[in-house]
């Protein structure tokens, strides 16, 4: 018979997982830019990015990346420059969000302003490079390849600094085109040898007018892995990426070529300072975690005592100060990036023309070359389109 | 009970207070914000802008002969890794050295031509009026060439390691004569910014 206010240790342990379920949780999220984005719902995707966008938000970079994506994608320039240039003034920012950094170290680290990893900082700094070589500011447009070598250069190993694969090229090819081969030599040597296959690193063309652009497949995921959630990995989908053809009107230009992987970007980065934190706080977690458990297990066992009461509260106040421990990983990620770059430059006669872009997918787009400079062309044929992107702008400059 | 929850209620109102939010305000244009960042901010713009105003309008050589000398402002080229957006910085130039130069300095709004020529070929049509001189004489000039060209260029050197970044920029500026190709006057406008991240990104 058991005693007044007891209660059978069945029902204390049904209480105890209920108790463990509800804290561990699972939190809904609400649909994604990136999801939409993938479905070929670009219009529902940009509403959702400039939904989300808000100035106070820590995800306003984050936001402001994915809204430049989808707007690359629709060929809306002046828009994806707009929404680049707000996201890179967060990520060229210091201080002034110290709360959310004490934040990110007692509580989560997802609190802290989202400025993305390097790779996505140097991908920031590439796109707005790119948007301003289409309005043919060419200055800004090699300020902004500049800065995602800059940006690359936070990686802990060495050897990877500075080794962004679409800067280097077009910072090599700037070279070139001034005459300046040492220079060019510094730019290019090491993406030749990371990239032996590709031509147009192999000898980039000084004198070629048409440069195309593409984004294929679809980037890498952050997730949280190791003890406690604590450690980044990186997923990806699906095997290597195949280049694309490319035709110009009824005349066939050539084959895309791999020119970066932002896969070997991101998995490149080595250790951050903060994993440290995060392991000490996963380590804490785990073992207040498990002391809490069996502490209760042992109070849920203990047919009332009052040793076993006491077990059961210690226990417990174990268990719970281990759910305020979070040790996970910060997992936002710019996920509307592409799996790969790929490049094509060639010598074209200055006039219109519908540029196809055909391989995982089909892109056609309305392009101008123009009758001097470099005509630069942006491409992501890969999505699923429900319509053709509207042609580029007329408010782009002449390149001086 | 009610003691051991104190703790978790006070911190949970300090948190909540710690993340309300701040009503917009003014703040001096010539003081470092809050925000930081490396680059160039309205503070180095203005600094700039003043420092090369103060600058050109001592130069002497270019009031000689007691003419009012005719400036065009060329393109200012980035050489940074900052995007930088140089409309802005031409007019905060233009802007101070008109003010700094009270008058003797004009400058050329080459970006307006073909507004101006189409209103000169109508004030010469007879289709809108044209103003009259003292003596009744109708206004009428040619359009103004540039004795100089003042070009500026935007140069920076950039350091990193792990979170800390250290940006050298360097601002400097030309006075070309048009006729002679001699370089008149030249000025500078320096800067070297820190910033720290906290360990949160690093």
């Amino acid at each position: 018979m058991p005693r007044r206010g007891s209660c059978p240790s069945e029902v204390r342990l049904k209480a105890l997982f209920f108790l463990v379920a509800v804290q561990v949780g699972c939190s809904s999220t609400g649909p994604t830019p990136a999801d939409s984005f993938y479905r070929g719902d670009l219009e529902r995707a940009l509403d959702l990015a400039a939904e989300k966008a808000q100035p106070r938000d820590e995800d306003y970079a984050l936001h402001r990346n994915e809204e430049a994506s989808v707007c690359l994608a629709l060929g809306r320039w002046d828009r994806a420059l707009s929404a680049i240039l707000e996201a890179n003034r967060v990520i060229e920012s210091f201080g002034g969000a110290q709360g959310r950094e004490v934040l990110a170290i007692v509580a989560s680290e997802s609190a802290k302003v989202f400025k993305g990893e390097p790779y996505e900082r140097a991908m920031n700094a590439y796109y707005g490079g790119l948007l301003y070589l289409i309005r043919g500011d060419h200055d800004n447009g090699l300020a902004g390849f500049r800065n995602a070598l800059f940006r690359d250069a936070a990686s802990a190993d060495p050897k990877y600094e500075g080794d962004f694969g679409p800067a280097l090229y077009l910072l090599g090819r700037e070279a070139l085109r001034n005459g300046d081969i040492e220079e060019a030599h510094r730019y290019l040597d090491s993406l030749r040898a990371r990239f032996p296959n590709n031509p147009y690193v192999a000898k980039p063309d000084p004198e070629a007018n048409l440069l195309l652009f593409v984004d294929l497949g679809r980037g890498p995921e952050k997730v949280a892995a190791g003890l406690q959630g604590s450690k980044t990995e990186y997923r990806i989908e699906g095997g290597l990426v195949s280049g694309c053809d490319v035709r110009l009107g009824s005349t066939f230009l050539g084959r895309t070529a791999r020119l970066e992987s932002l896969y070997f970007q991101a998995t490149t980065r080595g250790p951050r300072e903060f994993d440290a934190i995060l392991e000490g706080k996963a380590i804490a977690r785990e073992a207040s975690e498990k002391v809490g458990l069996g502490l209760l297990w042992a109070g849920a066992t203990g047919h009332g005592s009052r040793d076993g009461r006491t077990l059961a509260t210690l226990g417990g106040g174990l268990f719970l100060l281990s759910r305020l421990i979070q040790s996970d990983v910060d997992v936002r990620h710019w996920a509307c990036l592409p799996r790969e770059i790929h490049i094509l430059e060639a010598r074209v006669e200055p006039g219109r023309y519908e540029i196809e872009i055909t391989g995982a997918g089909r892109e056609v787009r309305a392009i101008e070359v123009r009758p001097e400079g470099q005509t630069v062309v942006y491409a992501r044929p890969d999505l699923p389109r429900r319509k053709l992107p509207s042609p580029q702008p007329t408010s782009e400059r002449k390149e001086p | 009970m009610r003691c051991a929850l104190q703790p978790f209620v006070f911190l949970g109102l300090a948190v909540v207070l710690w993340g309300c939010s701040s009503p917009a305000r003014r703040v001096d244009l010539d003081r470092d914000d809050e925000v930081g960042g490396t680059g160039l901010d309205a503070a180095d713009v203005r600094s700039m802008a003043d420092q090369m105003a103060r600058s050109l309008s001592g130069c002497e050589e270019i009031f000689r002969e007691g003419t009012t000398p005719r400036v065009m402002i060329k393109d200012i080229r980035n050489n940074s890794r900052f995007f930088v957006d140089k409309g802005l910085l031409v007019q905060s130039i233009r802007t101070r050295l008109m003010e700094a130069s009270g008058g003797r300095i004009r400058f050329l709004a080459r970006e307006h031509l073909d507004a101006v020529l189409d209103e000169r070929e109508a004030k010469r049509s007879g289709a809108v009026g044209v103003t009259t001189d003292a003596e009744g004489e109708p206004r009428l000039g040619e359009v103004a060439g540039a004795d100089y060209l003042l070009t500026g260029i935007l140069s920076g050197i950039a350091k990193s390691s792990g979170g800390d970044a250290s940006d050298y920029l360097r601002a400097s500026f030309q006075l070309v004569d048009t006729e002679t190709g001699e370089l008149v006057w030249e000025g500078a406008y320096e800067v070297k910014k820190v910033g720290e991240e906290g360990v949160v990104y690093r």
